[in-house]
C-alpha cells in the first residue's frame, strides 16, 4: 500500500443548540493512501458531508485529529496547526462542491473565480502569471478557454461542475473532498466528469475523499470504502472487498437496495424496516439495532469498535466473525483480477 | 412481465404530440413530435436527460404544463365506453378536472415540495377523496385513512393530522403515492418519484409501487434518468432525446441489444455494480442542445459517434421497426430512406 497521506483520528463533531446538542460525528477513524480514493457511502443525514467539511477545516471538529503528512515529510496535525502553518498547507487540501449551480458566484467571471484561490495564496502573484495559470488549468479540465471571461450563467450543469473542478485544482493540491461531485448531473455528462477526475488524479497524483450516496459511482472510482451510519463508520475496507464480502448488517441492506441496470440481475431485497434514527436522539449500543435483522442482546447495550477483521477490512459489529452476509455478486474473472480491464456485459460502442 | 400487449387496449394513446413555447428569441420546441402508447397493467419507462422534454410530455396528458406552452396532436386516453383526446379538453374545463386526479394522476420528484407547508397531511389528500369520491366528511377521512395505512404510513390517524414538515422525505413521498392512489386512477404518471430519495427507501417505494400496481392493475408512465430503476421497474422503454423519442423497445432488448447510438452511450455510460470495470466509462462529448430553432437534422447528430455525413445533417431519421417490439430513429437502419 501506498504511504499514508491522510490519517483521521477519533473525529467528532457536536452541534449545539439551546435545546440539544446533535452527535453529527462520532469517533472517525481511518487512513488514506496517497493517490488513493476513498469512497464515503451512507444515506442522508448520516454526517458524511459533515465528515468532509470537518476534513478540509470549513467546519471545526469538536474533537479529533487529521494528521496530514505534508511534502517534505512532515506530519502535522491538519486540525490543530498554528495559523501561518495552516496558510502554507491550506492549499493542499481542497473540495468541490455538489451543486455546480449554488457554489459558483454569479457576479464573478469564470476567470475571477478561478483564480480567486490563487489571488488569496499568492497575492503578489501577477496579473499574467495568474491568467497563464488559470489557462492552464482550465485547459485541463476540459474548458474552452476563450469563455473565461464568461459568467456562470452561461454554462451548463457539466460546464459549471468543471469550473468547479478547476477553482479546486488551481493551487495544485495534493487532496481533494470531492462532496457529492458529480451527483446532480445527467448520467452521460456524469461519465464525463468521472472520466475527467480520473485522468487528474493520474496526472496531478491527486488523492481523493470521494463522497456520494451512489453506491454504484463509488465502486467505480473508489480504491477503498467507508460505510457510514448516524455518524458512525461502520465499516472501511477495499472496494470488492466490501462490495463481495460486506461484513455489517447495514452494508448488506445498503448493498441489496441497490438498482442494478441490468434487467436480468434479480436482486433479494433485504428492506430495512423504519428509518434512520434522529441524531438528537440515538439509540442505545450499536446505533443500527433498531433496524438489524440479526441484533442480539448484546447490541442494545454495548457499541461495537471498528475492528480489523482481516486483511484490512474494518467493521463494528459484535457479530462480524459469525455472521455470513450476502454481497454483490461478482463475476469470478473480475474477482480474480480486481482491477483488470475486463468490459464483460457492456454494449459494444464503436469508439471514434 | 411476459404480457402479450396485442390483446390488450391501450389507457392512453400519445400520437405526435409536439409543445412549442414562443420565447422573445424564437420558438422553444422541447416536444417535437412523440407518439406510444401504454397499455393496461403496463409500465412504460420514459428515459432521458434533463431537458429532453420529458416531464412536459407527461405533464401534457394531465394538461397541467403552463398556459403558454402550444400542443400538438393527440393524447386518446381510454375510458370505458369511449375515447377520449385530452388536448381538445379546454384547459380548467369541467372534463379535465374528472379526468386528473381520478382516472389519472401524478407523483411528483420532490415530495418536499409537493406538498403545502401550511396544511395537514391528512386534509390534502382527503381533498382529493372529497373533490372525486364523496362529499362525506366522515366517509371520505375512512377513505383516506385506509389509503393512508395501504401505502404503509404507519399511525395513520396520528399522521393525519401532522404537517409536511413532521414526515421524513420517504414518507412524504408514501403520502404522495396515496393522494395520487385513493381515487383508483387507470393511470399513474411517476415523474422521477425517487430521485430525492436515499437507496435504501428508494427500494422501499419502489416496491411499494409495484405492489399497488399489481392490487390496482394500473398502468404505470415512469419517468426518469436512472437507467438502474428502469430495469427492475418497467416493461417497456422509451428513450428520449431532444424532443423525440430515438428508440423504443421492450426493457431486456434496451438492455442486451440497443441500437440507436445514443441509447448505447447512455448505458455504456453507466457503471454496473457487481463489474469492478476499471477501464475508462463511455462517455457522450458534449451537451444536450437548446431545442430552439433546430435545424432540420437527427436531433442528435453533433454527439453521435456514427453519423453518416451528408445525411444525418440533412434528413431527420423517421421511426423504423426492427421487429414488432422495438423500434429506432436513426439513420444506421433505415438503408430505404438514406437518400429519399
Amino acid at each position: 500500500m501506498a504511504d499514508t497521506i491522510l490519517e483521521v483520528r477519533n473525529i467528532t463533531k457536536c452541534f449545539n443548540s439551546k435545546k440539544v446538542s446533535v452527535k453529527a460525528l462520532t469517533d472517525v477513524s481511518f487512513d488514506i493512501g496517497k493517490g488513493e480514493t476513498i469512497g464515503i457511502v451512507g444515506e442522508s443525514g448520516c454526517g458524511k458531508t459533515t465528515l468532509g467539511r470537518c476534513i478540509v477545516r470549513a467546519i471545526e471538529a469538536t474533537s479529533g485529529n487529521v494528521y496530514y503528512t505534508t511534502e517534505d515529510g512532515r506530519r502535522v496535525d491538519f486540525l490543530k496547526v498554528s495559523h501561518t502553518e495552516m496558510k502554507k498547507i491550506r492549499k493542499d487540501i481542497q473540495m468541490i462542491f455538489q451543486d455546480p449551480y449554488s457554489s459558483l458566484d454569479p457576479r464573478m467571471t469564470v476567470l475571477d473565480i478561478i483564480s480567486e484561490p490563487l489571488k488569496a495564496n499568492f497575492p503578489k502573484m501577477s496579473k499574467a502569471e495568474l491568467e497563464a495559470r488559470v489557462v492552464e488549468i482550465a485547459g485541463k479540465t476540459g474548458l474552452n478557454t476563450s469563455y473565461l471571461k464568461r459568467y456562470p450563467h452561461a454554462f451548463s450543469g457539466g460546464q459549471r461542475q468543471r469550473i468547479g473542478i478547476a477553482r479546486a485544482l488551481v493551487l495544485h493540491p495534493k487532496i481533494i473532498v470531492c462532496d457529492e461531485a458529480v451527483s446532480a448531473l445527467d448520467v452521460s455528462i456524469q461519465a464525463q466528469v468521472i472520466n475527467l477526475l480520473k485522468e487528474l488524479q493520474r496526472e496531478m497524483d491527486l488523492t481523493y475523499i470521494f463522497i456520494s450516496h451512489d453506491l454504484s459511482v463509488v465502486e467505480y472510482i473508489s480504491d477503498r470504502v467507508g460505510v457510514m451510519y448516524l455518524g458512525r463508520l461502520v465499516e472501511y475496507a477495499d472496494t470488492v472487498d466490501l462490495y463481495s464480502d460486506p461484513k455489517h448488517p447495514y452494508t448488506e441492506a445498503l448493498l441489496s437496495a441497490v438498482p442494478v441496470a441490468d434487467p436480468d440481475v434479480v436482486v433479494e431485497r433485504l428492506p430495512l424496516s423504519g428509518e434512520i434514527p434522529n441524531p438528537a436522539n440515538p439509540p442505545t449500543g450499536c446505533y443500527f439495532h433498531p433496524r438489524c435483522r440479526y441484533c442480539i442482546d448484546q447490541c442494545r447495550e454495548t457499541s461495537p469498535v471498528l475492528m480489523d477483521v482481516g486483511g484490512g477490512h474494518f467493521v463494528a459489529c459484535h457479530r462480524a466473525h459469525e455472521l455470513k452476509l450476502k454481497g454483490i455478486k461478482y463475476e469470478a474473472v473480475a474477482l480474480e483480477a480486481a482491477g483488470t480491464t475486463s468490459r464483460d456485459g457492456c454494449p459494444e460502442v464503436d469508439h471514434e | 412481465m411476459d404480457r402479450r400487449t396485442e390483446d390488450r387496449v391501450p389507457v392512453v394513446q400519445v400520437k405526435n404530440l409536439t409543445i412549442d413555447i414562443p420565447m422573445d428569441e424564437g420558438v422553444l420546441t422541447p416536444v417535437r413530435g412523440v407518439s406510444f402508447s401504454i397499455h393496461e397493467g403496463e409500465t412504460l419507462g420514459l428515459v432521458g436527460e434533463s431537458g429532453c422534454g420529458k416531464s412536459l410530455t407527461s405533464k401534457a396528458i394531465l394538461g397541467i404544463n403552463d398556459k403558454k406552452c402550444r400542443t400538438g396532436g393527440e393524447i386518446l386516453f381510454s375510458e370505458a365506453d369511449h375515447v377520449l383526446d385530452l388536448l381538445k379538453l379546454k384547459y380548467g374545463s369541467e372534463e379535465i378536472r374528472k379526468i386528473r386526479g381520478e382516472r389519472a394522476s401524478m407523483i411528483f420528484q420532490e415530495p418536499m415540495v409537493a406538498f403545502h407547508p401550511m396544511y395537514t397531511i391528512g386534509a390534502q389528500i382527503n381533498e382529493c377523496t372529497r373533490l372525486h369520491i364523496t362529499s362525506d366528511k366522515v366517509k371520505s377521512k375512512e377513505i383516506t385513512l385506509d389509503m393512508m395505512k395501504r401505502v404503509g404510513i404507519a399511525n395513520a390517524e396520528k399522521r393525519y393530522d401532522q404537517y409536511p414538515h413532521e414526515f421524513s422525505g420517504g414518507m412524504l413521498q408514501r403520502a404522495l403515492i396515496a393522494m395520487a392512489l385513493v381515487c383508483r386512477p387507470a393511470l399513474l404518471i411517476a415523474d422521477e418519484p425517487t430521485t430525492a430519495l436515499d437507496v435504501t427507501i428508494q427500494a422501499q417505494i419502489l416496491e411499494l409501487m409495484k405492489s399497488l400496481q399489481k392490487e390496482f392493475d394500473m398502468s404505470i408512465l415512469f419517468i426518469t434518468h436512472d437507467l438502474g430503476v428502469v430495469a427492475n421497474m418497467c416493461d417497456r422503454v422509451a428513450v428520449m432525446y431532444l424532443g423525440k423519442i430515438v428508440e423504443e423497445a421492450s426493457v431486456r432488448e434496451i438492455y442486451k441489444n440497443p441500437k440507436h447510438p445514443y441509447t448505447k452511450g447512455l448505458i455504456g455510460s453507466v457503471h454496473k455494480v457487481g463489474t469492478h470495470n476499471q477501464s475508462k466509462l463511455f462517455s457522450i462529448d458534449g451537451t444536450v442542445p437548446l431545442a430552439l430553432n433546430l435545424p432540420k437534422r437527427c436531433g442528435f447528430y453533433e454527439r453521435c459517434s456514427s453519423r453518416i455525413e451528408g445525411v444525418c445533417n440533412r434528413l431527420e431519421p423517421g421511426r423504423t421497426m426492427l421487429d414488432d417490439d422495438h423500434s429506432v430513429n436513426c439513420f444506421l437502419y433505415d438503408k430505404e430512406n438514406i437518400h429519399g
